[in-house]
């Protein structure tokens, strides 16, 4: 046998490239790591955080550039375009609370995302920011309201609160929480619609993080309706096979139509960390197990458990044969970064700086792959933490 | 590697010059593309497409870029293995070559 292939030119060629690889492909990974100073800092903001942050706020300032970015996103989803607003101030909040001196630089631009947000909204409706699909039938609950946008509203409100409160954003911080509270509380299983029918527990996860917001900062205590909530969710919403929360479902509870999946778990254990510390960190490691994945020491995230499903807007693209979802690898890292789950994030680091394409600019990084909304999830997991810690340290007396 | 250098359009695939010679035309096939800018047109990947021709770009970008990464290193290091191979025991490819 052995002779065979020392004789053979094709069998020759094929042992020495089956070497090579083995030599090969165990080791690139190493050519991509980075320090995790640049991503992970305890006491300030990384470096990486920064530079995402530079090139945004340079978005955000200039009308031209944010008009050719958000086009390029709503032409797509216009989900997205809110997703990306929405994300971007949470880290922004999240950055003025870990360094108070950037309170000068990141609160204008903090403001000016959520009044255009806020008017927008307000003069083209809910619509504006939803899929299209939404018109086509009715929202269960009238009038129509979409727990989609008055979540991350409400949280970006919160947020930036937190740094610093303004009477006007305390007014609409307040106006959002009592009508989440009030739809939610009407729904049977204590969920809101973000589209007619559809409940997506993304949505509700971020509602209940505002409405802990709004406790920490205004003293009012919703305790009991988080415990009725979380009963509600194992009783109702925990896939059988996996034990992780399902991801869509009707506003009765009686119907599932997506199970679990990553670009929606990620999220909801990252806002329950503040509602349930110990079952979001249980569902977190719930989704690693089923969902994380690597190729030669690169992480990435399956959408579906076990990589088995198709792929959706929410999961983005999926690479076939290693089943990567784009959607839901962006939010991993938020996920990992949440529960300091630093093997997962640097391998996940790995495979940002291997295919996501960095490109320094004069602005700060760009990564030529991604797009407003996966940056912003990218910075958001980078600067997340302050809030989180300030909400679960409790209101000073 | 034996002395005398083959053409590029005639070295056979399973040779230490045909790997070398495959491995440096993905290399500078991927240079050319990355200095031309392709890179910026990755952005397919997360699904935000132009729905255009630069779409294509991306993705002849992307393609590349993955060979040069995992495939041509292994290419280089195969040729090397063979090179070693004939320098060694040149009666192996020898023997190979009359049969």
């Amino acid at each position: 046998m052995l002779k065979k292939i020392f004789f053979c030119p094709v069998c020759r060629g094929i042992a020495a490239l089956l070497l090579a690889a083995a030599l090969w492909l165990p080791f690139v990974h190493l050519f991509y790591d980075q320090s995790a100073a640049n991503y992970h800092s305890p006491d300030k903001i990384p470096p990486l955080a920064m530079s995402i942050a530079a090139r945004h706020i340079a978005l955000w300032t200039d009308p031209e550039l944010r008009r050719l970015e958000l086009e390029k996103m709503r032409s797509r989803n216009a989900e997205w375009d809110f997703m990306a607003r929405c994300f971007f101030v949470w880290s922004l909040g999240n950055m003025g609370l870990r360094d108070p001196e950037m309170k000068p630089t990141v609160l204008p631009v903090m403001d000016a995302i959520i009044d255009e947000t806020v008017r927008l909204e307000k003069e083209q409706g809910i619509h504006f920011f939803l899929m299209p699909y939404a018109k086509y039938n009715e929202f269960k609950m009238q009038p129509p309201r979409s727990i989609f946008i008055d979540g991350e509203i409400a949280l970006m409100l919160g947020l930036r609160r937190l740094i610093e409160d303004r009477d006007d954003y305390r007014t609409l911080h307040r106006e959002r929480i009592d009508v989440m509270l009030d739809r939610m509380q009407k729904g049977p299983i204590l969920c809101a619609e973000s589209y007619p029918d559809e409940c997506w527990l993304f949505c509700n996860s971020v509602g209940l993080a505002a409405i802990k917001v709004g406790d920490f900062l205004d003293g009012t205590d919703h305790g009991e309706f988080f415990g009725r909530w979380l009963e509600s969710a194992k009783k109702n919403l925990i896939d059988k096979e996996t034990g992780i929360l399902v991801s869509a479902f009707d506003l009765s509870g009686k119907s599932v139509s997506d199970g679990p999946e990553g670009s929606t778990i990620w999220l909801v254990a990252h806002c329950l960390q503040v509602i349930d510390p110990e079952f979001a960190r249980e569902q977190y490691w719930l989704a690693r197990k089923q969902l994380k994945s690597s190729f030669f020491g690169f992480g990435y995230a399956y959408e579906w458990p076990g990589g088995k499903g198709h792929d959706d807007v929410d999961s983005g693209p999926i690479i076939p044969i290693i089943n990567l979802s784009a959607g839901s690898t962006g939010l991993a890292f938020l996920g990992a970064a949440s529960f300091n789950d630093q093997e997962y994030l640097t391998s996940l680091y790995r495979s940002l700086e291997m295919g996501a394409f960095p490109l320094p600019t004069g602005q700060g990084v760009k990564y030529c792959a991604s797009n407003a909304v996966g940056d912003a999830v990218l910075l958001y997991s980078i600067t997340q933490g302050p809030a989180w810690q300030k909400i679960l340290s409790g209101r000073q007396p | 590697m034996t002395d005398q250098i083959p053409s590029p359009f005639k070295a056979r695939l399973f040779t230490s010059w045909g790997f070398l010679y495959r491995a440096l035309l993905i290399i500078f096939v991927f240079a050319m593309l990355h200095l031309a800018g392709l890179r910026e047109y990755t952005s397919f990947i997360t699904g935000t497409t132009s729905g255009g021709y630069l779409d294509l770009l991306g993705m002849t970008y992307f393609i590349f870029y993955a060979l040069a990464v995992f495939l041509a290193p292994i290419l280089l290091l195969a040729a090397a293995f063979l090179a070693l191979l004939e320098r060694f025991w040149p009666h192996v490819s020898m023997q190979s070559e009359a049969k």
